[in-house]
């Protein structure tokens, strides 16, 4: 990430609002909504997560979900093992989120302040 | 005839009621069902003479075979498959073991095997037959293991006491749905009531004959007397509170083999029982749950 943009297309952030301005969720499997912003195109988008109702593998399906749409970071502040297995078998990098927006984390992706989410949960 | 012995949580006394039942009756059978806290052979210590590993199905991938169309991936409701960076990932501990990935396999990448989550032992201790069953930590379900153990109850007539997980969950309707009678151990505390409501709400929805063992009792005047005689549930015995029989037990002793006081309790128990269902059986001849 030291140098802008090369293979980063897509960022994925859980929350629970579809706003730009809206803080990031607490949680990764079962959050209701998960932003989707391509840097290139600097477009947005916000999705639905189905597995929030799920009785168990929320995150397993959630972390599908994200490797379906081709995202290449995802930023959060906790990610469950399996979870975290799909993810990093796609390639996607687990960011730490940290307080703020949606937009504030996005920047601070961008600006590469961010720090890997290490292990299992928390 | 079998009995099960419930409560509505841990520590009630269910193993040392099971236990020291088991032991009262001539070549009775012990059935620990309670396979994620198994300590039912901490007292008879038998001499295990035979155990069996038991399993669940779980998938496995031929990669070779797999096209990557992901319709056991679609079709999965726990979500034990995933498929990412053209590879299918097979979460075995969240398989419930339907096999309906391997049927929506158009190529026949995807075949069932066994992963072990436990094992049950057979054993004797004096003339008691002891079957016990163990899961393995980390494991979600211990209902495989008391299936397996169920068919290794034998079919000869004996008395058999099946000790049940604590609680109402999967593992105890596994546990109760074939045997005669249910005893409900209850502790003489408001607690204990609530915990009591809990096994007794659940063996009136299977319409179970049951019973009351009162543990730990100090006097009649205690809040699970009272529930029971307001709600009329059969009390059919008292463990009195005494150091004694908590001594022995932190010994891992089976008190009814060593004290003829005790022993007969448990001899008297299991005899009002033995007429209960023998009573029961007469009058609900064509009734079955």
């Amino acid at each position: 990430m030291d140098e802008e943009g090369i293979g980063l297309m897509k960022i994925a952030i859980p929350t629970a609002e579809k706003s730009m301005d809206a803080h990031v969720g607490d949680v990764f499997g079962r959050s209701p909504v998960f932003l989707i912003y391509d840097i290139e195109s600097k477009g947005h988008e916000f999705i639905e997560n189905d597995a929030l109702h799920r009785p168990g593998g929320a995150g397993v399906q959630a972390a599908q979900l994200l490797v379906d749409h081709k995202v290449d970071v995802v930023i959060t502040p906790q990610c469950g093992e399996k979870a975290q297995e799909v993810l990093r078998r796609a390639e996607i990098r687990i960011c730490r989120s940290i307080e703020g927006s949606l937009q504030h984390n996005l920047q601070a992706c961008l600006n590469d302040k961010l720090t890997d989410l290490e292990g299992g949960k928390q | 005839m079998k009995v099960a012995v419930l409560s509505g949580k841990g520590g009630t006394g269910k193993t040392f009621a099971a236990t020291n039942l088991a032991a009262s009756a001539d070549n009775g059978v012990y059935v620990d069902c309670d396979v994620e806290e198994p300590n039912g052979h901490l007292f008879f210590k038998p001499q295990v003479e035979y155990t069996e590993s038991v399993g669940v199905l779980v998938p496995q991938v031929d990669p070779q075979k797999c096209s990557g169309c992901r319709k056991c991936v679609e079709f999965c409701k726990f979500n034990a498959l995933a498929y990412a960076a053209h590879t299918l990932m097979v979460f075995e501990e969240m398989c419930h073991s339907c096999g309906g990935c391997t049927l929506m396999c158009p190529t026949g990448a995807l075949t069932e095997k066994v992963r072990a989550i436990g094992q049950v032992e057979r054993g004797y201790s004096e003339d008691t037959l002891v079957l016990s069953g163990f899961l393995n930590p980390g494991e979600e379900s211990g209902v495989p293991i008391i299936q397996k153990l169920l068919t290794m109850i034998p079919d000869n007539g004996a008395v058999t006491v099946l000790d049940a997980p604590p609680g109402s969950a999967c593992t105890v309707l596994e546990t109760i749905q074939d045997v005669d009678y249910c005893i409900l151990v209850a502790e003489p505390t408001v607690f204990g009531v609530h915990n009591l409501a809990v096994v007794y709400e659940l063996v009136t929805l299977f319409r179970k004959p049951y019973g009351v063992i009162i543990n730990k009792y100090l006097s009649q005047d205690n809040p699970v007397t009272e529930f029971c005689s307001k709600s009329r549930l059969n009390i059919i015995g008292s463990i009195p509170f005494e150091q004694e029989l908590g001594k022995k037990l932190a010994d891992g002793v089976v008190v009814a083999r060593h004290n003829g006081r005790y022993e007969r309790v448990f001899k008297e128990i299991l005899d009002r029982i033995d007429e209960e269902v023998a009573s029961s059986h007469e009058a609900g001849a064509g009734i079955k749950r």
